[in-house]
């Protein structure tokens, strides 16, 4: 087995390499949490990735060289410079699962349901994780999203989710 | 909509106050988000693990 990666190493990595992402999702709601008891565990952190294909290109050979392995759309993602799977994947907006065998997963997203990329880019917040800076999704942002994508376990994240954060003054 | 999740109104609103934290400062470190994401999932495998039945 390889090193173990974690997900804190691997986010760590692709800032130090200039991928250009923002951390969505449920992970990305977490960065919004007060402490551990408030976040909610999900099995992998998802990424926003620039739609062009030489962020995926330099997203997929960092971490390739990480130990991760890739597959998109139920298939694997093995050639990292057949141009014209990168150039598909960008236009399909598909979504690229890396996976380490430590257990660490990275969805790298080129499209979502209300995230598109310029927007999302534009006004994500700015976090440390110890030495580096990530960018994350806006709150409000990241909340509407998984109310567009309406699958049931969105909605009910949501429901669950205002209800954990309901405003201690608003009336019952 | 099948469930009562909360209206785009509510969500702006609750964004707002949970972005307005002090924990939520522009630049504050959030390193311990994904530092507790891993020990949550690393239980969770271990879980898994210690449910599975022998196989005889």
């Amino acid at each position: 087995m390889s090193r173990p990666v974690e997900f804190l190493d691997a986010v760590a990595a692709l800032v130090r390499a200039g991928v250009p992402f923002v951390v969505v999702g449920v992970g990305g709601i977490n960065f919004y949490a007060a402490d551990p008891a408030d976040a909610v565990v999900t099995e992998d952190l998802d990424l926003l990735l620039a739609r062009d294909p030489e962020s995926l290109r330099l997203a997929l050979r960092l971490l390739a060289e990480l130990g991760f392995a890739f597959e998109a759309g139920g298939e694997p993602f093995l050639d990292l410079d057949d141009e014209s799977a990168l150039v598909g994947a960008v236009r399909s907006g598909a979504c690229v699962s890396a996976r380490h065998e430590s257990g660490t997963a990275l969805d790298l997203m080129l499209s979502g349901a209300g995230l598109a990329w310029d927007e999302v880019a534009r006004d994500a917040a700015v976090f440390r994780i110890g030495e580096v800076e990530v960018r994350v999704g806006r709150l409000e942002r990241l909340l509407r999203a998984k109310r567009m994508a309406g699958r049931p376990k969105d909605l009910e994240f949501l429901r669950l989710f205002a209800a954990r954060f309901r405003d201690p003054g608003e009336s019952r | 909509m099948p469930l009562d999740a909360p209206d785009d109104a509510a969500l702006k609103a609750l964004a707002q106050r949970l972005e307005a934290l002090p924990c939520n400062r522009p630049g504050a470190d959030k390193r311990w988000v994904l530092e507790a994401l891993a020990r949550a999932l690393a239980f969770r495998r271990a879980q898994r693990r210690a449910r599975r039945v022998p196989a005889r």
